[in-house]
């Protein structure tokens, strides 16, 4: 188990590094200029040719490439140009509120889609089926901004019950917290519950034709046993593939919510990094992002030996 | 004092809706199993063997459209009827099953012993403890080997033969009543098959156990069966005590099964699909006797009215217009 850790962890260095690269050229092939953005529209040609020079940005290309790849290796992402702070350190007091944001939404995602995907499949064919999965299909197609500006309406404007935008860390209360981050986590995890419902009431449909179910039913066990310990689990596969996918999605999407929900979060700060050109900045961010993608995908990986034992990883 | 039998099947028909329609895979089968006794289902692949077992315990999938009519009486209490609730107090308790396919009737993500185990602790109520003290009796009872370690294997770490035992221990660990095994011993070669039959007998002895056993094998039959009952296309055709449906079977069905056991070499566990002709699909039910177009002996009026079972005798019946045609020994007709 321990080698075989060893051996995914290894593996995924030269993933990273091709995402680096591919980061890197694309930011760079974006038309823009960092100077420009700092000093203003009034700047004249050489005060910025005097900043590109402070800023290294007029070094050939390959060699500001390796100068960050070379700081990569050493665990530094670079510097911000703009907040003139490390990438690490902007990343780092962005992260809080992505990772609030991203983390409940998964959790009403998955706590709301696990039970009516269960139901669905237990009533196949029922008018319950047909109308959870309706909603699910609508979840899937709606876009979470559109979402989003609904709650907004709704919850904020007319009923006034709920901060319309804005954010407060979990220090100044926890049920603060929840109340400025409750409608940007459910319009952020409907699709990806609406994913999650569909994909755990098919793979139940599925289980529940196996033989063994029967036997579970005809030892005695009642339905939620049956259906919760020897059913759901068999089923379980698929839908953690889908929650991991779905949580490294969320990341990506956060993007969008954080943007309309205006919470100071990472991809607040991507989208102010691309408007400023602070393109250490973006390659940060971005290849932070890929890192916690696969690194989501590692962790379902093991997850799967732990829920099926025919999944083994120790065979060299 | 009335004679109370501890299964009564009566007239159960058991339709499931498909895509081209409805199809009644069991249709108007009656009988009786007493406690103790030893009852063979037998018939060819398709016939609705396990289908009457499962209507048994209505072990089919809600929602699916399959429907049960009819009336099964266990310990007097009528099975069709009663809620879910009353109906899991009996599964796996009073009345247990043993299913056919041992390689997908285990559940792959558990242990052996705790699917075992789980019957005990929601039955017998015994804790963790007790359940995997009685788990691992039971599975030394049914001959597994080194069963303190098996106890904690997964289905796959198992073979075939042990796997259809960890099924019989699952059957057998709350004591039942009745025990409705569904080609128990198919999967295991002739000793173990005979190990397995021994235990089964034995436990039926000590606890009076009724016993339904489904079955291709006439060899198993004639060895430890009291009573048969032969299926053609989801009816009995034929119901016997064991020696007379030996001696004198009237079906020419039953005899053409009797025909097909291999008996030189003394090998078991054959299909029994030697009987000319295929069996006609549930959706294309003859419209006479059932059997007619493969029998030998039919005629216009079998080909146009379905028989009914007549009692020929006592505890004899048989569902064919020519029984009477039929000598001892069964072989009034050639082929
Ligand atoms: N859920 C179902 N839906 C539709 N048809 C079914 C269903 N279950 C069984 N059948 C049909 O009912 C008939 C009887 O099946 P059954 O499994 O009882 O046969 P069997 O006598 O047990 O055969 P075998 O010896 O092969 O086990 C078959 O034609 C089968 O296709
Ligand atoms: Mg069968």
């Amino acid at each position: 188990m321990g080698g075989y850790l060893l051996k995914r962890v290894v593996s995924l260095l030269p993933v990273l590094l091709v995402v680096a690269v591919v980061d890197f050229i694309i930011i760079h092939l974006t038309p823009g200029d960092p100077a420009s953005v700092i000093l203003g529209a009034q700047a004249t040609e050489e005060e910025l040719a005097k900043l590109r020079e402070q800023l290294g940005l007029n070094l050939p290309i390959y060699i500001r490439f390796f100068e960050w790849i070379g700081g990569l290796l050493q665990g530094d992402l670079g510097w911000s140009i703009f907040m003139d702070k490390p990438v690490t350190e902007a990343i780092w007091e962005h992260l809080g509120p992505t990772l609030s944001l991203t983390i409940m939404a998964e959790i009403i995602a998955i706590l709301f889609a696990i039970p009516l995907g269960v139901m669905a499949a237990n009533r196949r064919g029922t008018w319950m089926d047909q109308t959870f999965m309706t909603f699910a299909l609508l979840g899937i197609s709606l876009p979470s901004f559109w979402i989003g500006l609904n709650l907004i309406l709704l919850f904020a404007v007319q009923l006034n019950w709920l901060p319309a935008a804005g954010y407060q860390p979990i220090s100044n209360g926890l049920l603060n917290h929840f109340k400025y981050l409750i409608m940007p986590a459910i319009s952020l995890g409907i699709m990806q519950g609406a994913l999650i419902a569909r994909m755990t009431r098919s793979s139940m449909l599925e289980v529940l034709n196996e033989n063994y179910i029967r036997t579970a039913e005809a030892k005695g066990l009642k339905m939620w046993l049956v259906t919760y310990k020897h059913a759901l689990r068999n089923a379980f596969i698929p839908i953690l593939t889908v929650i991991g996918l779905s949580f490294a999605t969320l990341i990506g999407g956060a993007v969008v919510t954080e943007t309309v929900f205006n919470i100071p979060g990472i991809g607040k700060l991507i989208v102010n990094s691309v408007l400023r050109r602070d393109y250490e900045v973006i390659q940060g961010t971005v290849l932070m992002i890929a890192a916690a993608y696969v690194l989501i995908n590692l962790i379902v990986d093991l997850l799967y030996a732990y829920i099926d034992p025919r999944v083994r990883y120790d065979k060299s | 004092m009335i004679h109370v039998p501890l299964l009564e099947v009566k007239n159960l028909r058991t339709t499931f809706s498909t895509e081209l329609g409805q199809v009644t895979a069991v249709d108007g089968v009656s009988f009786q199993v007493d406690s103790g006794e030893t009852v063979g289902l037998v018939g060819e692949s398709g016939c609705g063997k396990s289908v009457t077992s499962l209507s048994i315990l209505r072990l089919f999938r809600k929602h699916s459209g399959t429907r049960l009519t009819g009336e099964i009486f266990f310990e007097q209490k009528e099975l069709l009827q009663s809620s879910m609730e009353e109906l899991q107090e009996i599964r796996g308790n009073r009345i247990s099953m043993i299913f056919q396919d041992p390689m997908s009737s285990l559940n792959p993500v558990y242990t052996v012993g705790n699917q075992i185990a789980e019957s005990l602790m929601l039955h017998q109520k015994l804790s963790k403890k007790a359940a995997q003290e009685k788990t691992i009796e039971m599975l030394t009872l049914v001959g597994i080997p080194s069963p303190d370690k098996r106890v904690n294997d997964y289905p796959h770490q198992l073979s075939g033969g042990m796997r259809q035992r960890v099924m019989i221990a699952m059957g057998l660990c709350c004591q039942p009543k009745l025990l409705i095994a569904d080609e128990p011993t198919t999967a295991l070669d002739v000793t173990i098959q005979a190990q397995i039959l021994d235990l089964m007998l034995d436990l039926q002895k000590q606890l009076q156990m009724g016993i339904l056993l489904i079955t291709h094998d006439l060899g198993v039959v004639a060895e430890v069966c009291d009573r048969v009952l032969v299926m053609y296309l989801g009816q009995i055709v034929e119901e016997a005590s064991v020696e007379t449906l030996f001696e004198n079977p009237k079906h020419p069905y039953t005899i053409g099964l009797m025909k097909s056991i291999p008996t030189i070499d003394g090998k078991r566990g054959k299909k029994l699909h030697v009987i000319e002709g295929i069996v006609p699909s549930l959706h294309q039910i003859p419209k006479g006797c059932r059997f007619a177009p493969r029998c030998p002996l039919a005629d216009e009026k079998c080909r146009q009215h379905p028989p009914d079972l007549f009692e020929i005798a006592r505890l004899h019946q048989v569902r064919c217009w020519h029984h009477e045609r039929i000598g001892v020994g069964g072989v009034a007709f050639g082929g």
